[in-house]
């Protein structure tokens, strides 16, 4: 119709998309492809560039499947799933590492009269990212759709692949061990 | 975490509160702001490789005097797509090629949605009459010719823009 392509809605972008319009494509990347990066990283334990190749392929594929796209799912949730099975074989074609002891140990606590809030927010978030790693990858997935992306029971089930249900227990437990791996934090 | 009442009772349950809520906010507002920052450093390469990527597509063949007339279901689909966009008030939903034995050229069905209050009937026309057009520009005269006998108006959904 009439209006712009930044006004339309998802599913009328990836039906343009599906057929070829390049324009819609390009919307779509910018209003998910940051999110799916955000999740890659994490879900890559921190490399970046791991992440890039992965959130690159869940992007082609994408593109190869939009025309089969038909809107049973929310295409912010059909993205993430994706994404998520990319990253999933990413990380199954990873070398196993060995863990470090610093993942063992408490993480310490800063001083509260601590150096300026730009550093503190940087040990914070490596704090966060380290105790992320430590989660089982479903808790962790969970954790991060939930969280990080604002996602629905219901959509991250989609994503994942399984029930509402088992992403309540799965984000519970993660919220439990997140919670005694920053408690220093409090 | 704990933006909501919901996650606030589901985090103590889980003993999350041993962090403050604000806390865990600016722990999540950290990591977001890192990887954003590495987002904008690439998301223009990304964005740039992610357009370049090629769709496989099936072929159609056509039959004319010449010979047959082969092309690609995707460069089809995009070309009338384009085409059709110049009808206003009304937006393709969908366009579906139909094929027979040998890849053959045997129709297109075209899925259409209209701006509410619109008059559907005119569209469906003005659609349907630059269809036939274009795809006689593209194929050529070919058998059978292209014509558009039946059109079938199906008030599926209405939905948002």
């Amino acid at each position: 119709m009439d209006e712009s392509v930044d006004d339309v809605s998802d599913l009328v972008l990836a039906r343009s998309a599906g057929m070829g319009d390049r324009a819609a494509f390009a919307t779509i990347f910018d209003r998910h492809a940051a999110a799916m990066f955000r999740y890659a990283v994490n879900m890559l334990d921190g490399d970046l560039d791991a992440a890039e190749d992965a959130v690159q392929d869940a992007l082609e594929r994408a593109w190869s499947k939009l025309p089969g796209f038909r809107g049973e799912a929310q295409l912010r949730t059909w993205l993430f799933r994706i994404t998520a099975n990319v990253v999933l074989s990413a990380r199954r074609r990873r070398r196993p590492i060995a863990v470090d002891d610093e993942l063992l140990t408490a993480l310490p606590a800063l001083a509260e009269t601590g150096p300026v809030h730009q550093v503190e927010h940087a040990e914070l978030r490596a704090a966060l990212e380290l105790a992320l790693t430590e989660l089982p990858w479903r808790q962790r997935a969970a954790w991060l759709l939930r969280e990080m992306e604002g996602l629905s029971y219901d959509e991250i089930a989609d994503v994942l692949q399984t029930s509402p249900a088992v992403v309540r227990g799965q984000l519970h437990r993660a919220r439990g061990t997140l919670a005694v791996r920053m408690v220093q934090w409090r | 975490m704990a933006m909501t009442p919901q996650n606030a009772h589901e985090s103590n349950e889980a003993g999350t509160a041993l962090v403050s809520d604000a806390r865990w906010a600016a722990a999540i507002t950290a990591s977001r702001a890192h990887t954003d920052a590495r987002w904008v450093e690439i998301s223009d390469r990304m964005r740039a490789r992610a357009l370049r990527v090629t769709r496989r597509s099936l072929p159609i063949t056509a039959q004319a005097p010449s010979g047959p007339v082969h092309v690609s279901e995707q460069v089809l689909i995009t070309y009338l797509r384009d085409a059709l966009t110049a009808v206003p008030g009304a937006r393709v939903d969908d366009i579906i090629i139909a094929v027979g034995a040998q890849d053959a050229y045997a129709g297109i069905t075209v899925a259409i949605s209209a701006r509410y209050g619109e008059p559907l009937l005119p569209i469906a026309d003005a659609m349907r009459d630059l269809a036939a057009a274009r795809l006689r520009d593209l194929l050529g005269d070919i058998t059978p010719p292209v014509t558009v006998t039946t059109m079938e108006v199906h008030i599926d959904d209405v939905l948002e823009a």
